[in-house]
């Protein structure tokens, strides 16, 4: 039953997608932790450049705040509240995680969407796993990002992963697919991203994807 | 709609685990605590002990582990790594204590259950006597 509740919230809620990036999703996960990050991220002929911003009260209570800018003019900003459940076992971590989320008419206009994600992600020294699921308005989607970590042993490391993301819309569907880069200095991290449709049938879809970001974290 | 289906069927698979994974946790973190009062150590002449910590295993992610330590009044700052150094391969951490201070073992402990991590037991050691 309680399984039941939580299926239908999921599915009636709309959520706000964005990519996952290492700050918000890895870091900060300790008390009290902050950090920021700017992203740059073309398609659709269109460029984004998000300035995100996320405080960690403790380890399974986070709040982030997204706010988009198109050719310098502001978009709805987004809130959320991502809840996490970490285990750690030997020299696995995981954590399960729910996303309340809501997207505030900042650019002017009136409407305020509420949205939910779930997601899980796992990793271990050479190993780096995310699926996540979510719904936004017409939207309905799934994000996969699997690949390997290779630490220097100095506070730095290199991540490639592969990004699947697949979304059904009223304008049609689409999956986009490829690799991405991550790159951690201490509390430093840099991410670039490029995918390109492997399956298209939105009609308000054209061509890759490009996202590049730089955050810290403290 | 296939898409759709798939989602929704995604999001209902990751939610049935997750009262599972909150249960889970809480029995280690239970487990955790039971440990840390079972743990004892030494104090070594060169001040320099090794604390093996489950799930540490990402750099970035234990920068606020490292970071409170690195606050306790008995790490020694002045060494290398300002005397706190994170090993992701093996799940552990190198710390090393100001002269004539104890280790404050409750402290310690604290400092990485707040990082998000789990801390299994700490012993007299160094990195350097582990390459050996």
């Amino acid at each position: 039953m309680k399984h039941s509740i939580l299926f239908f919230l999921t599915a009636s809620v709309s959520i706000t997608a964005v990519a996952h990036q290492p700050i918000m999703d890895m870091a900060p996960r300790w008390n009290n932790g902050y950090g920021v990050q700017t992203r740059v991220e073309h398609a659709n002929s269109e460029t984004t450049t998000w300035v995100e911003g996320v405080y960690t009260f403790k380890p399974s209570v986070r709040m982030t705040l997204k706010v988009p800018y198109v050719d310098g003019e502001m978009g709805n900003a987004i809130l959320a509240v991502p809840l996490k459940r970490y285990t750690n076992e030997g020299s696995l971590t995981y954590n399960w995680s729910i996303t309340p989320s809501v997207r505030m008419p900042t650019d002017g206009g009136n409407d305020w969407d509420a949205g939910l994600s779930v997601s899980y992600s796992s990793e271990t020294p050479g190993l780096y796993q995310l699926y996540d699921a979510y719904t936004l308005g017409d939207k309905t989607g799934i994000d996969v990002n699997v690949g390997w970590s290779f630490p220097d042993g100095n506070g730095s490391s290199w991540f490639t992963l592969w990004d699947v993301s697949a979304q059904d819309s009223d304008s049609g569907q689409r999956v986009l697919t490829g690799p991405v880069l991550v790159y951690f200095k201490r509390n430093v991290v840099m991410r670039a991203e490029y995918k390109v449709p492997a399956y298209d049938h939105d009609d308000e879809w054209k061509g890759n994807f490009i996202n590049f970001g730089i955050g810290i974290v403290y | 709609m296939f898409i759709k289906t798939l989602a929704i069927a995604l999001l209902y698979t990751l939610l049935v685990p997750f009262s599972f994974a909150q249960n889970n946790s809480v029995d280690s973190q239970e487990i955790a605590t039971e440990k840390t009062h079972e743990i004892t150590y030494e104090k070594t002449q060169n001040n320099n002990y090794i604390v093996s910590v489950h799930g540490i295993v990402c750099e970035l992610c234990s920068y606020g582990v490292a970071k409170n330590i690195r606050k306790l009044s008995f790490i020694d700052a002045t060494q290398a790594d300002n005397g706190v150094k994170v090993d992701v391969e093996n799940q552990r951490i190198f710390i090393t204590l100001l002269d004539n201070t104890p280790l404050d073992k409750a402290a310690l402990f604290k400092a990485i259950e707040s990082g998000g991590y789990k801390p299994i037991e700490v012993i007299a050691g160094s990195q350097e006597e582990e390459q050996e």
